[in-house]
């Protein structure tokens, strides 16, 4: 139900104003030729319909004028649809008009050769010939009545204009006349006799007829008589006595025979309406081929409209569809289509509209997907990051593809840089990082599932240990993915692990060493004290030396397990603020003597912090650090031994840095990564823990200590202190004040 | 093709009437003039009839027109169309009668017919007006303001043609013969 009211709804929308113009021209077209046909019915209509028609014609002339311009300027503009819209309207005219005017031209031939056929020279001479014979009918009855009055009027010479009225009155009935009447040549009426008693007025003779019986004292013929028919009149001239100089004419009407009058009658209009309708001829076709070219044009023009129309209904859901695929490829899948028409190419819209729905559907979820990898990415990145860890991955070609900031770190090289290059292009950057390079090239050419390689990486300071584990990448393919490799380094770990050997051993040895040395030292000095002085003086000797020398090694051994034992222990720290320049001062103090030819020269920056330290443990750092200093130089002429305290930014976290530079001989290069382990000495004095026993002083307060040899001689050992969280803060809050 | 575009023009001069009828043809008002005898006017008026040679054409070949003679009585107004007060119109049919060889005069109104043997008798019968009763005096309301007037015309009516000389009428100079309009003051 509610189709069908839609399905009319949809017709009377769009093809209604068509068909009320079409049904309301071929009406008034049907009218027109009606009228055109029996003018009685129409007669003045028959122009308003011509005007009607004429008038739709311009409207309709003005629709199409209007599509037109509008088809032409949009296919100038080359407006969506309108090529196609053109084609169609050209095709639908030509279907239109070609039938069209072919029955037209046809029509128009038959028109005019019909109307033509209604005419022959045959009937028209018949028609010349029965109106001649009429005439020649009817004269032979003029002639009788003609003398039949003669007689009427001589039998009233000798009558009284009294009297005559009855005379006439008998007269008109024996001659059968409709009407007698006597008047004068003037025209004036003496008596009448009438068959019409009704009548009042007598009909009178025309001036043409009264003359024409002066002339030749008769006149005789036809009248036609509108209602009463043909009627032959005839006037003769009377003589009368009573009025000699007086000219009277006798007017007679009479009436034809009935069956003759009808014959006449006929004749008469059969040759005048044929004569009419010759006549008429040219008007007449004009008049047709008028009403034919109307509804020629009508319906010609009413095609080309609905031509018109019907194209750009046709070609609506095309321009639909171009719209919608301009605002697919401009990206706008959200633009709602109008389904016009429930055909084929209304379906095509609505699969269209599917379509774009879809792809619009596809892009989000594609979009969200790829979100959703940058946030993994993201967050792999910040967990890279974050890792102490230094990580490279490979691609299949040995192409760095990520590197976190940590491999960096580690390596010492901006390694970011290399990201897409080739894995060789690190040794440019260092040529200590050969060896690493060669380590892992050599690994992942070998295509392990895992490996494991600890690599020694040259330093300045020393030798850097990375402990560097790599693994392929999974991949779906035969190819390899690519590698992943992870290194850490393990230099501190490594020298964490051989120090804590160390110290068990340093522990051991004291234990071990301490407890039978001071049994020995008492055997020998009462070895000393009881047999001396009994002994031969050459023996006493020999005891003297041996017991000495027992009790001298002896005492050397215990200083040595002092040392070992205090490189062992492992004190309680007891931190206070430290003043450095005080304490360089004071340690500085007792090496400062006339008889060394040693300088010493100290220099304290002004901005030096305070620090957090044993002041105990800081001294004996001081003390070992001279010692050393000292030892390097001895037997060389003008030993200079500076230090020098600076505060300084390492690692962005502030630090006292302590340089005690000598002008010795240096570190040899063999020695520089072993300087800070025990007996790693080179010197041919000491107990070879002093500086060991500084690294772990400086250990123990988080700080660092390396050593280097400079450009122009001799050794210089830096130990670097973190300053005070408290202190730092202070400094970290002046240097934003004054920033 | 030709008959089309002819017709085109046609049905263009409908539209744009006709161009003018004063021509050497046409009909005249030679005399009018409205006598009050018996508080009634009548009309005498002598009519022209000249016809143009389609017209003659026309009579001559059987077909029967109508003259038209229209006296209106006019009030005139300011501003506006003069107000029409009453009007009376007088038609005649004249036809060719062939088996008689004359001319047949009919007044359309009263329904007299008379005959005559020459188209010019005829005419001038038609054309000779006397005493024709127009309008009774009582009917004017206002005479003594003395605003009426009153104007006749005549012409050829088209209404009675056969409809193809209809068109032919209507957009032909020949057959646009009326009179101008004449004013007589009552």
């Amino acid at each position: 139900m509610s189709e069908v009211t839609l399905l009319l709804k949809r017709i009377s929308d769009s093809f209604f104003p068509v068909l009320a113009m079409g049904f309301f021209l071929v009406l008034s077209l049907t009218l027109l030729s009606t009228a055109t046909q029996s003018s009685v019915q129409f007669g003045r209509l028959h122009l308003v319909l011509v005007v009607i028609n004429a008038l739709g014609l311009i409207v309709l002339v003005g629709l199409i004028g209007v599509n037109f311009i509008r088809l032409i300027r949009n296919y100038r503009r080359n407006v969506v649809g309108s090529r196609l819209t053109a084609r169609l309207v050209i095709i639908f005219v030509i279907l239109a008009v070609a039938p069209v005017s072919v029955v037209y031209y046809f029509s128009l031939g038959f028109l005019q050769r019909g109307i033509d056929s209604w005419f022959d020279v045959r009937v028209e001479a018949a028609m010349e010939d029965a109106l001649e014979l009429s005439r020649s009918s009817l004269d032979l009855r003029i002639r009788e009545l003609l003398k039949q009055t003669r007689v009427m009027a001589d039998s009233l010479i000798y009558k009284a204009d009294a009297t005559v009225l009855l005379t006439l009155n008998d007269l008109r009935s024996e001659g059968n006349a409709y009407e007698l009447t006597l008047l004068t040549d003037s025209g004036h009426v003496i008596a009448s006799s009438s068959a019409d008693t009704t009548a009042i007025i007598p009909s009178k003779p025309d001036e043409v007829i009264l003359s024409q019986v002066r002339t030749n004292n008769s006149y005789a013929g036809l009248a036609p008589m509108g209602d009463l028919g043909l009627q032959i009149r005839v006037a003769v001239a009377v003589d009368s006595v009573e009025a000699p100089a007086q000219q009277r004419v006798l007017y007679a009407l009479y009436p034809i025979a009935d069956r003759m009058s009808q014959l006449a009658d006929s004749v008469q209009s059969a040759y005048g309406q044929h004569k009419e309708l010759i006549y008429l001829r040219e008007p007449l076709k004009n008049s047709f081929t008028l009403t034919l070219s109307l509804v020629l044009l009508v319906s010609l023009l009413t095609a080309i409209w609905a031509a018109f129309f019907s194209a750009q209904r046709l070609v609506a859901p095309v321009r639909v569809l171009a719209v919608g695929t301009r605002a697919v490829a401009a990206g706008n899948y959200d633009k709602k289509l109008p389904v016009t028409s429930n055909d084929e190419l209304g379906s095509l819209v609505q699969s269209f509209s599917d379509m774009t729905t879809k792809i619009s559907m596809a892009r989000d979820e594609a979009e969200r997907s790829k979100e959703q990898v940058e946030r993994e990415r993201a967050y792999l990145r910040a967990v890279l990051g974050r890792l102490s860890s230094g990580v490279i991955t490979l691609d299949g070609d040995l192409q760095i593809r990520v590197a976190n900031s940590a491999a960096s770190q580690i390596l010492g090289i901006d390694v970011e840089r290399a990201i897409g290059r080739p894995l060789n292009v690190i040794k440019g950057y260092s040529k200590h990082l050969r060896d690493f390079v060669e380590v892992l090239s050599r690994n992942l050419v070998m295509d392990q599932q895992e490996w494991h390689e600890e690599v020694a990486v040259a330093r300045k300071r020393g030798n850097k240990i990375l402990m560097c584990r790599g693994a392929m990448l999974p991949s779906d393919e035969d190819t390899s993915a690519g590698y992943v490799v992870v290194f850490d380094d393990v230099t501190n770990l490594v020298q964490a692990q051989r120090e804590a050997a160390w110290g068990e051993v340093a522990r051991r040895l004291a234990h071990e060493i301490r407890n039978p040395l001071t049994p020995i030292q008492l055997s020998a000095e009462r070895l000393r004290r009881k047999y001396l002085t009994r002994m031969k003086p050459e023996d006493a000797e020999v005891l003297d030396r041996s017991t000495h020398t027992i009790v001298q090694q002896v005492e050397s051994l215990k200083e040595m397990v002092k040392a070992f034992s205090e490189y062992a222990r492992v004190p309680k720290l007891q931190l206070q603020p430290l003043d450095i320049e005080m304490l360089i001062n004071e340690v500085l103090d007792l090496y400062r003597d006339d008889e060394s030819d040693i300088k010493f020269s100290v220099s304290i920056n002004a901005d030096v912090p305070d620090v957090e330290a044993d002041v105990g443990r800081i001294r004996q750092l001081l003390h070992n650090l001279l010692k050393n200093a000292i030892e390097s130089t001895r037997g060389s002429k003008d030993s200079l031994i500076s230090i020098s305290v600076e505060r300084i930014v390492d690692a962005k976290q502030d630090m006292l840095e302590l340089r005690v530079v000598d002008n010795g001989p240096g570190i040899p290069e063999s020695m520089m990564d072993k300087i800070f382990e025990p007996y790693t000495s080179t010197k041919t004095k000491g107990g070879g823990l002093g500086l060991a026993v500084v690294k772990r002083i400086v250990e123990e307060h988080s700080g660092s200590v390396f050593a280097e040899n400079r450009h122009e001689g001799g050794a210089c050992i830096v130990v670097r202190l973190p300053v005070s969280t408290q202190e730092a803060a202070d400094s970290q809050g002046n240097i934003i004040a004054q920033a | 093709m030709r008959a089309l575009l002819r017709r085109g023009v046609l049905v263009l001069l409908i539209f744009l009437g006709p161009v003018g009828t004063a021509n050497a043809e046409g009909f005249v008002i030679n005399r009018a003039e409205l006598v009050l005898s018996d508080k009634v006017y009548h009309l005498n008026a002598t009519l022209d009839f000249d016809f143009s040679n389609d017209v003659l054409d026309a009579i001559n070949n059987g077909v029967p027109l109508v003259l038209e003679l229209v006296i209106e009585i006019m009030e005139p107004r300011r501003y506006w169309w003069d107000d029409e007060i009453a009007s009376l119109e007088q038609r005649y049919q004249l036809q060719y009668h062939a088996l008689s060889e004359q001319y047949l005069v009919r007044n359309l109104n009263s329904g007299a017919q008379y005959t005559y043997f020459s188209l010019s008798a005829a005419l001038q019968r038609i054309g000779s007006i006397s005493s024709l009763p127009v309008i009774d005096e009582q009917l004017l309301k206002d005479k003594e303001t003395e605003k009426y007037y009153a104007r006749i015309r005549t012409s050829l009516s088209f209404d009675n043609l056969p409809l193809p000389l209809k068109i032919d009428a209507w957009t032909s100079r020949s057959w646009w013969l009326g009179s101008e309009w004449i004013e007589l003051s009552l």
